[in-house]
Order: structure tokens, then sequence, then C-alpha cells
């Protein structure tokens, strides 16, 4: 699947701050690794329960990991 | 590899051997109930069909012995929340729709080919069926490689 969608992240860039692999943010919010793999690689959105997780693992706001995309 | 990504792998493995093996055995019923119409056939040739229906049933029985196995071991892991997460669930419903539009695509095959040939209830009752069941069942695994990109 090569179509990205309209929802960027940064998630790569807040594990590395964090350092958290992928398996180890999917334990945190009760995913698979694969999940966590398609949101960062913007090939899945996730649910918006899964975004407000996501952001609470970094203490982060949602806006703050999650950002629509313009391409 | 975790714990839950070899949970992922063996439901992937039980879900194609299901597949398969549903393929086969429905497959080899559904060239039988076609054979059976036709005049003159020795019954020796007949026998490659039963032998792939009965292997059939017997790989499609033992794969939900294979399947019970499985969700015992994602349960006493603790794992049944993790292994339905959202991304499973959208690519089940995915799947679940493509078997959805392939029994219609094939109902609709079947009712333009009723115009030209005769052929039973049966055999377009257990084509519909066949198309159901497979290709949910191998499109799931397939639905989830594709979206699993590099970590």
């Amino acid at each position: 699947m090569t179509n990205s969608v309209p929802l960027g992240n940064n998630l790569k860039e807040l594990r590395a701050r964090h350092g958290l692999t992928q398996a180890e943010l999917a334990a945190r919010v009760g995913v698979t690794r694969k999940t966590i793999n398609t949101v960062e690689n913007r090939i899945f959105i996730p649910s918006a329960l899964l975004a407000l997780k996501l952001a609470a693992v970094f203490a982060v706001s949602v806006e703050e990991a999650f950002f629509l995309a313009e391409d | 590899m975790d714990n839950i990504e070899k949970l992922e792998r063996q439901r992937n493995q039980v879900l194609v051997s299901a597949a398969i093996s549903f393929l086969v055995w429905q497959g080899a019923t559904l060239g039988l109930d076609v054979v059976d119409r036709l005049p003159g056939l020795a019954p020796a040739t007949l026998f490659p069909l039963q032998l792939a229906l009965v292997a059939g049933a017997v790989a499609w029985a033992a794969s939900m012995l294979f399947l019970l196995g499985f969700m015992r071991a994602v349960k006493r892991a603790g794992a049944q929340s993790v292994m339905r997460d959202e991304l499973f669930l959208r690519n089940r419903a995915l799947a679940t729709m493509y078997g959805y539009v392939g029994m219609i695509a094939v109902a609709a095959l079947l009712l333009a080919a009723a115009t030209f040939i005769e052929f039973s209830a049966m055999i377009a009752a257990r084509a519909i069926l066949i198309t159901g069941v497979f290709t949910p069942l191998v499109l799931l695994p397939l639905l989830g490689r594709e979206t699993a990109g590099p970590d």
C-alpha cells in the first residue's frame, strides 16, 4: 500500500526522545507493534482513543503528536 | 520476535490453512457436483476429486483444532484485546467486505451463466459459499502483511 493517509505524526521522534521501541510503545497502549508501525508510517489512521493514549504516553497534547498532512 | 508477534504469525497460519483446506474440501465437492452431471464418466476419474474431498475435510477439521489451540494460547497470554486491536478490526472488516462483494460477484456471474448453461442450485450455492468463506480467510492475513512496513 503506497497511499499515505492525510494524518501526519511525530511518533518516531517522540519515541526516540523517550527511548521507546515500537513494541514497547505498543505494549503501553495495548495494541500490536504492527498497529504502531502502520500509524507511524501513515498507512493507518488511529482512532481518537488510540491517539489520546499515544499522546498520553509521551505527555504531550494530541496536536503535538498528530497533525494534518498536506501530501 | 515477541510473544504477540508469534501469536499474530500463528493466527495467520491458522487462517491460511483453514482457507486452503476449505477450498480443497468444498472445491472437490463442487467438482463432484459438476462431473456428476456429465454423462458416461468412468468412476475412476472421480477418484482424485474424492481423495481431495476427504483430504480437504480432514485438513479443515485439523485447522479448526489449531484454531482452538490458538485461542487457548491467546487466552493464556492474556492477549485477547491486543490481538483484536483496531488495526485487526479494520482489516477484518475489509476482508469481510471483500468476501461479501466476491459473493455478490459470483452470484451475478452464475445468474448470467444460467442463461446459457444449466446447473443445479447446489452448484451455485456451493460456489457462493466457497467465495464467501475463502476470500475473508485468505485476505485477512494478506491485509495484515500488506500494512506492515519497516520498523
